[in-house]
């Protein structure tokens, strides 16, 4: 009888009570779901809680030039903050509670709390290659947040500014009492180099699925930075080095153009994959790309169709997203990796091998006749400036990828001389080259809350 | 009661005087009052000595000498005790006791852990009667209280939840308000609508601090005893009937004041002017267009002729209100029908009880609750010293799901077009717009596609939902009488609730074919693939939960001299385990019990975005375990029966998480002390029979879920759908400068009788002082752990007073009494250890704690006001002393607490009920109301986004600034479009849109006839009573003069007051 046993418990349980006796049975666990991060598996379930790492702030591409928005549909946005980014206001671009800053935070919180876990623990022969890993993870995603986070809130890398510029609060602890401070910039990019590189030699060739960090994405993350930093050797060195592992490239021919979104998401372009939330301004219909770029694509180029939707109005929306979806993919694709190493090499006197990359990549993006590329090869005599091929390419084939506004921060710190110019309600707006507004603000409510600098307005 | 008793037994004792001799036993004997017979086993103390009584309720009794009186305690099991002093000067004495059964006003208190007798306690107590809580009918006997219950109050207009019940208002900041509900003896696991109010003989409040000392931490907030009905010995058989039926008013929509159809379609033709949406024109996604701006669109490329017939159709449009076709074809009268019959008698041995019921609702919507209760509970007395006590309560319960009210059904964005048309003239169901454009079902759509339209009247026919619960409750005590007045009690408790939910959205729903229809592509050869086959879809849910109580008690009462000491210590154990698992059933066909598998692995195309989706899996698995162990110890020493003083400790584990053992253990005490004035020597008042004071305190710290020593994490339910591995997430983080929450808690009362009893009642000042609460404290988001965390963020203390007072105004053929409850309660923040003190943070709907000491703990605060701009209708703020309409600056960060304007507190500081009871001969008719003092909240506006953006939209919109002068009579800003930046963080949040909360309700009337055996002789019962009970009659007077009831005035909804209800009902005693 349960009732007779359980009688029996509870008087030799009341009689052993509140010594140790009723220590087991207060040590049931609340929730069967809840427990304390004890072992690598649980470690390796907080870096599988995907949406946590993949999600990036979509402000720099709302601030970029490759689209436009009619003064109708601005002022049927929901989104105040969205509008603000569009107009380049110098202030309150961020709600308060803002979901973007809530995510880096939490992100670089979860990489914080695995690597503080994972030095209690040993690593052993036996799960050596899970330890390696999961520590692999956790330092390339922090690197890699860091770095899209700086996209955002701090001005372009310059290394005679740098020491002096502000930077991102770095913090590795998982004591959140402790006060956030921003580092200088050089800081901030020593710090995500650090981690980056730490990652390489643990991470995979190839990961499980493309949502995870890999050999080739912490390469060409690297790559990413160092192309930014204006590095251009070290930047050509991680291309290649990623391109050694992962180089494969879609043929768009293959791709059928029916579906809305007809590039499968975690092709194999995909190097890592992670994302931006396009919110109303940035769908297909009211995110209206340029006619100058759609014109941009020559005959044959599958890409003007791939790319790109009609609506209803005639107007295009950009629907050649490597998420296969909703969602802007900003993640790592080989076809940026291409396109780094075609510039770096452009940029460093070797023109034949930039203008090779080249080649080989668009090889794939023109329509195909009798199993050939309809793709004419440029040629070294022909092509003037090879610097400058590479550069249009790039914007025609990493459009809306939110590197738009990483590309108009580096190219004007260089000297462009991109000035940004919008017709909105009447008005013109304009962001002039370098402009203090290429720094977005920090949130108003996490500078009153921590005390941190604000961006110089 | 006991007053009578002592003056009956003196009566007696005295009426068989003669001379007698010292020291010589006194032939004395305890007989039942009601027929005469003696009372065998029943224990009679006096001078420190215990008798027990034989078979004919003979014993022993001496006196010491001829001039000393002796004070005489007897008791026995199933009747009152009777405590009286006798005079030597009698030969024979005869002590009477009255039947417990009898006995219905008599008030023992019950904590759950023991019964004291109410001069014995010293704490706060408020008793509810079966015949108070009997003038009102209805299901449910939580829902009672609020009425009747003295200082309880239920807080409707918080976000934070459904209804919170509360008692003397708020003890802690987080966390739940809810006291405890006790049935019996153990704490209610269970659904508590599965208590069948007929069987609920009282109802026991403990309001202060000893409640936590008997229950522990969870008491905090009170505790609420319901005891149920007993069978006792020497009952004669009774059985009871009770039937009514209640049949409510349909709710009116036309109460919730909200945009008219013609507003809305001026509002959208602006906009559509404007060009809205000309981006939702331009999505390949076809979101939907409400009717008239399809028409709008048609429009514009149409024939003369055609733009007659479209202006001709808005123009009718204008005069269509979807609330008419909601009070024609939606809203229903609401019928409960409640049935029971109970029995219950005993034996000299023992007692049992037996009841059934029934009860059958159907609500406004068709809804339906159905409830089967049996309920079996025997008491025995095997030997002469053990008493074993045993119960079971069978509950079915079911519920159904009914139509879609106001609110509720929704058309696009979550909200509806106010010119919906649900049915035609013939009353034919019409399709409404729902999420997509019906200019592209009707054109674009695919032919092969299921209909994909949504019929709302309807729809619910194709919606089967419906949860069953049964459960079971058994119980077992057993009671051993030890010798030198110590005894030994063990209780248990089984309690197994099993929900089991059935949800079938048939094949016809709208929900099925949306979900079919979202996944279908046409295939290659023309043919649709149906990634979710076309069929119903079944989701089926089973939670078990199942508690186990163990209680051991040891007991001991003792007396010697005029020193009486009474003590209980003992321990129990509590394990409530849940756990439950769901699934679901594509392309179910209910008929065939017939279903097909889905890859919820895959990603398919949304048949119109073409963004990719997974089929959602509707698996779920969750398990729970909560364990508790308490000891605990009570004792109480009187002294010549007038001074009473107590004390009580307790301590508590759990299994709570991440504890340390040494946090794990709660200890909580009180202490006590009552003096009962008019049993001493000087007290001679006479008008004043009964006077007796009380004062307690006590002491509980309260550990807080997240003050966990370690970090945890949760694993999530369901698997990444992209890699299919489990993932995780952080629950809770380790904080280690949290300490304990503490209250220290004041009560002090006095129970009074005066004008020989006409007026009777209790007077109470409480005080808790709290410090450390926790609460939520914003967070520099940037450390990753959320934007609010839990710290110990203020120390408040609540002073009060309840008072309780029964009056008899008029005795005789023709009865006036009346009831009086009223509650003061007043919160202040005593200190507040945040830094952060944004204005921003304090105007909102969820109720921040107030950050300025001295003010009540929830305050309402709003923005200062400067009217609206003379030249374009917005709204203008303060910013120093300039007026702006910057309402980013008027609501940023600069702006701190101390800059708001302070209304008051946002729970009634003034509360309580009043009843007046009215009979003659055997007429009676109770009516009572309620009130609310003393309390402000913040009422809904316009809000121009949820007009444009949700088709949502507050009736001030009619009273809008609309050209220069309007500022002189309104508030309500101007119509902008765009709407001005942040201008609806501001102007809601002002001050024109606080009101005042105080009201008067009247609560119910209770309208009965009683014929007894005595009146009509020719009845087969001994009573019948015919019974008449109007409830929800609404306001009698409010303060504001906004069109709000202020208890239904959450900021957002679309709830309306519960409307009037009539029960008719019959109650026979065989």
């Amino acid at each position: 009888m349960k009732t007779k046993n359980y009688m029996l418990i509870a008087a030799v349980s009341l009689a052993a009570c509140p010594a140790s006796g009723c220590r087991e049975f207060l040590d049931a666990k609340p929730d069967q779901r809840l427990t304390v991060p004890s072992d690598l598996s649980d470690l390796q379930a907080l870096l599988d809680n995907i949406p946590v790492y993949s999600g990036e702030c979509v402000s720099a591409e709302i601030g970029s030039d490759d689209y436009y928005v009619t003064d109708a549909d601005l002022a049927s946005l929901t989104s105040d903050w969205h509008r603000r980014t569009y107009t380049w206001e110098p202030d309150n671009l961020f709600q308060t509670l803002s979901t973007d800053w809530n995510a880096f935070g939490t992100a670089v919180y979860y990489c914080n709390s695995v690597l503080e876990h994972l030095k209690r623990m040993e690593r052993t022969a036996s799960n050596r290659q899970l330890y390696d890993n999961i520590r692999g993870v956790a330092l390339h995603t922090r690197g890699r947040k860091l770095f899209q986070a700086s996209l955002i809130w701090t001005m372009a890398y310059d290394e005679r500014t740098a020491p002096s510029l502000p930077g991102l609060p770095l913090r590795t602890g998982i004591n959140f009492n402790e006060p956030s401070v921003r580092a200088d910039l050089r800081e901030t990019f020593d710090f995500l180099i650090g981690d980056l590189k730490a990652s390489i030699p643990l991470l995979p060739d190839i990961p499980a699925h493309v949502v995870s960090p890999s050999k080739p994405a912490a390469y060409a993350m690297l790559a990413r930075v160092f192309l930014y930093m204006g590095d251009y050797r070290q930047a050509s060195l991680y291309a290649d080095s990623c391109l050694s592992i992962k180089n494969g490239l879609l043929d768009y021919n293959d791709i059928d153009p029916r579906p809305t979104y007809p590039i499968p998401q975690y092709n194999g372009e995909v190097i890592l994959s992670f994302l931006m939330n396009p919110g109303q301004i940035l769908n297909l219909a009211r995110g209206r790309v340029n006619p100058g770029i759609i014109d941009s694509y020559s005959e044959g180029d599958l890409r003007a169709n791939l790319f790109f939707a009609a609506n209803p109005d005639g107007s295009k929306g950009f629907r050649g997203r490597y998420s296969g979806g909703l969602t802007l993919f900003a993640g790592l694709a080989t076809d940026e990796v291409y396109l780094i190493r075609a510039e770096c090499n452009a940029r460093l006197g070797n023109p034949r091998q930039a203008l090779a990359d080249l080649n080989h990549l668009l090889y794939f993006r023109y329509r195909k006749e009798d199993g050939q590329s309809t793709y004419v090869s440029a040629d070294i005599d022909q092509a003037d400036d090879v610097l400058e091929e590479v550069l249009g390419e790039r914007r025609k084939q990493l459009i809306f990828r939110g590197l738009r506004w990483y590309d108009l921060k580096r190219l004007n710190r260089d000297g462009a001389g991109i000035e940004l110019v919008r017709e909105s309600g009447g008005r013109t707006y304009r962001l002039p080259p370098n402009d203090p507004r290429y720094a977005l603000p920090l949130p108003e409510d996490v500078i009153a809350l921590s005390g941190m600098v604000q961006n110089p307005r | 009661m006991t007053s009578k008793l002592i003056y009956l037994a003196v009566l007696f004792a005295t009426a068989f005087t003669y001379p007698a001799q010292a020291q010589q036993p006194v032939p004395a004997r305890i007989v039942d009052r009601e027929t005469g017979s003696g009372v065998s086993g029943a224990t009679i103390k006096y001078r420190g000595r215990t008798f027990t009584s034989d078979e004919t309720g003979s014993f022993p009794l001496r006196f010491p000498d001829k001039e000393k009186s002796v004070d005489l305690l007897v008791s026995a099991m199933g009747y009152a005790r009777v405590d009286t002093t006798l005079s030597p000067s009698v030969s024979s004495i005869t002590i009477p006791l009255l039947p417990l059964a009898a006995m219905l006003d008599e008030v023992v208190v019950s904590t759950g852990y023991q019964q004291l007798p109410r001069e014995r306690a010293t704490g706060s107590f408020a008793f509810l009667s079966n015949e108070r809580l009997n003038e009102q009918v209805g299901p449910d006997i939580l829902g009672r209280l609020e009425a009747v219950a003295n200082s309880v109050q239920v807080d409707r207009n918080s976000l934070l939840g459904s209804e919170r019940i509360m008692v003397r208002g708020l003890s802690t900041i987080q966390g739940s308000t809810a006291p405890l509900i006790v049935l019996d003896n153990f704490p209610y696991e269970g659904d508590f609508a599965n208590i069948n109010p007929n069987d609920v003989e009282s109802i026991t409040i403990l309001k202060d601090a000893a409640a936590a000392s008997i229950w522990g931490a969870k008491a905090g907030n009170g505790v609420i005893i319901i005891t149920t009905k007993k069978g006792l010995p020497r009952q004669p058989l009774r059985i009871e009937f009770n039937s009514n039926v209640t049949v409510g008013d349909r709710p009116d929509p036309f109460r919730l004041h909200r945009i008219s159809s013609s507003d809305f379609i001026d509002v959208e033709s602006m906009l559509y002017r404007a060009g809205y949406f000309t981006g939702q024109l331009n999505d390949r996604n076809k979101p939907a267009l409400s009717p008239v701006v399809e028409l709008l669109v048609q429009r514009e490329t149409a024939s003369p002729d055609e733009i007659r017939a479209i202006d001709a159709e808005l123009a009718r449009l204008r005069g269509v209100d979807v609330r008419k076709d909601f009070e024609r074809h939606v809203y229903q009268r609401s019928v409960n029908q409640q049935y029971f019959l109970g029995l219950r008698g005993g034996s000299d041995l023992m007692g049992w009880n037996l009841s059934v019921g029934h009860d059958r609702n159907s609500d406004n919507l068709e809804s339906g609750y159905d409830r089967f209760n049996a309920r079996a509970q025997h008491t025995m007395k095997p030997l002469r010293n053990t008493t074993i006590n045993s119960g079971i309560i069978f509950t079915q319960s079911r519920t159904s799901g009914g139509r879609p009210g106001y609110g509720q059904l929704t058309s696009m964005n979550g909200g509806l077009y106010p010119y919906a048309e649900l049915a035609d003239g013939e009353g034919n169901s019409l399709p409404i717009v729902r999420n997509i454009r019906r200019h592209y079902l009707d054109n674009e759509a695919d032919s092969r596609l299921l209909d994909w339209k949504y019929y709302p009247l309807d729809d619910y026919r194709h919606l089967r939902n419906s949860s069953v619960t049964n459960s079971v409750l058994l119980n077992t005590a057993l009671n051993h009488d030890l010798p030198i007045g110590l005894g030994l009690g063990i209780n248990y408790q089984y309690e197994r609730q099993q929900r089991s939910g059935r949800d079938l959205q048939g094949a016809e729903s709208f929900a099925a074919r949306d979900m079919v229809n979202r996944y279908t592509r046409i295939g290659p050869d023309g043919r649709p693939v149906y990634p979710v086959p076309p069929g119903g879809i079944l989701d089926l849910s089973d939670n078990l939960t199942q508690s186990h109580n163990v209680r051991a008690q040891l007991n001991y009462a003792g007396d010697w001299g005029h020193h009486e000491v009474n003590a209980i210590m003992g321990g129990e154990l509590r394990h409530v385990g849940a756990g439950g698992h769901g699934n679901r059933l594509y392309g179910y066909d209910d008929g065939i019990l017939a279903y097909a598998h889905v890859d919820p692995t895959r990603q398919y195309p949304h048949h119109i975005s073409g963004a990719n989706l997974f089929i959602p899996t509707g698996l779920s698995v969750s398990r729970t375990t909560n364990r508790y162990v308490s000891t605990y110890a009570n004792a109480s020493y009187s002294f010549k029966r007038r001074y009473v003083f107590s004390l009580s400790g307790r301590r508590d584990a759990s299994n709570l998480f991440g504890l340390s053992i040494n946090d794990k253990w709660n200890p909580l005490w009180s202490t006590g002390m009552s003096w009962e004035i008019s049993r001493e020597h000087f007290y001679g008042s006479g008008w004043a029979p009964f006077l007796k004071m009380r004062l307690t305190y006590g002491h509980s710290g309260n550990v807080n879920p997240d003050m966990v020593a370690l970090t945890t994490i949760s694993y999530a339910p369901n698997p990444n759908q992209i890699t299919q591995a489990p993932y995780a997430s952080f629950s809770n983080f380790a904080n280690p400068e949290l300490t304990w929450e503490t209250v220290g808690t004041f009560n002090a009362g006095i129970d009074f009788a005066i004008a020989t009893g006409r007026l009777k009642g209790s007077l109470e000042f409480y005080s808790k002082d709290a410090g450390d609460l926790y609460g939520p404290a914003p967070m520099d988001y940037t450390a990753g752990v959320g934007y609010t965390i839990t710290k110990n963020v203020a120390g408040m203390r609540a002073r009060g007073m309840d008072a309780e007072l029964e009056a008899l105004h008029i005795d005789g053929i023709f009865k006036w009494r009346s009831h009086l409850n009223l509650s003061l309660n007043r919160e202040r923040v005593t200190g507040y250890y945040l830094p952060d003190r944004r204005g921003s943070r304090f105007v909102g709907y969820t109720n921040q704690i107030s950050g300025i000491v001295g003010n009540p703990v929830r305050s309402v605060f709003s923005y200062p006001w400067a009217g609206l701009d003379p030249d374009t209708g917005e709204a203008l703020g303060y910013i120093g002393a300039e007026t702006s309409k910057d309402y980013r600056e008027l609501t940023g960060t600069a702006v701190l607490l101390d800059d708001l304007v302070f209304h008051g507190s946002t729970l009634p500081t003034a509360f309580g009920s009043l009843g007046n009871t009215f009979s003659y001969r055997n007429f009676r008719v109770t009516a009572r109301i309620s009130y609310k003092f003393g309390y402000y909240f913040r009422r809904e506006t316009i809000r121009y986004s949820n007009l444009f953006g949700n088709l949502n939209g507050h009736g001030d919109f009619n009273q809008r600034w609309r050209k220069p002068g309007d500022e002189a009579a309104t508030d309500i800003p101007a119509m902008i479009y765009p709407i001005p930046f942040q201008s609806e963080s501001f102007y809601p949040f002002a001050e024109p849109f606080v009101e005042r909360g105080d009201h008067i309700r009247l609560q119910y009337l209770d309208l009965r006839y009683g014929f007894t055996k005595a009146v009509l002789p020719s009845i087969p019962f001994n009573r019948m009573d015919l019974y008449v009970n109007v409830s929800n009659l609404g306001l009698l007077w409010k303060s504001t003069k906004a069109p709000i009831d202020p208890d239904f005035a959450t900021a957002t909804s679309t709830s309306m007051p519960t409307p009037i209800a009539c029960a008719f009902g019959i109650r026979l005693d065989l």
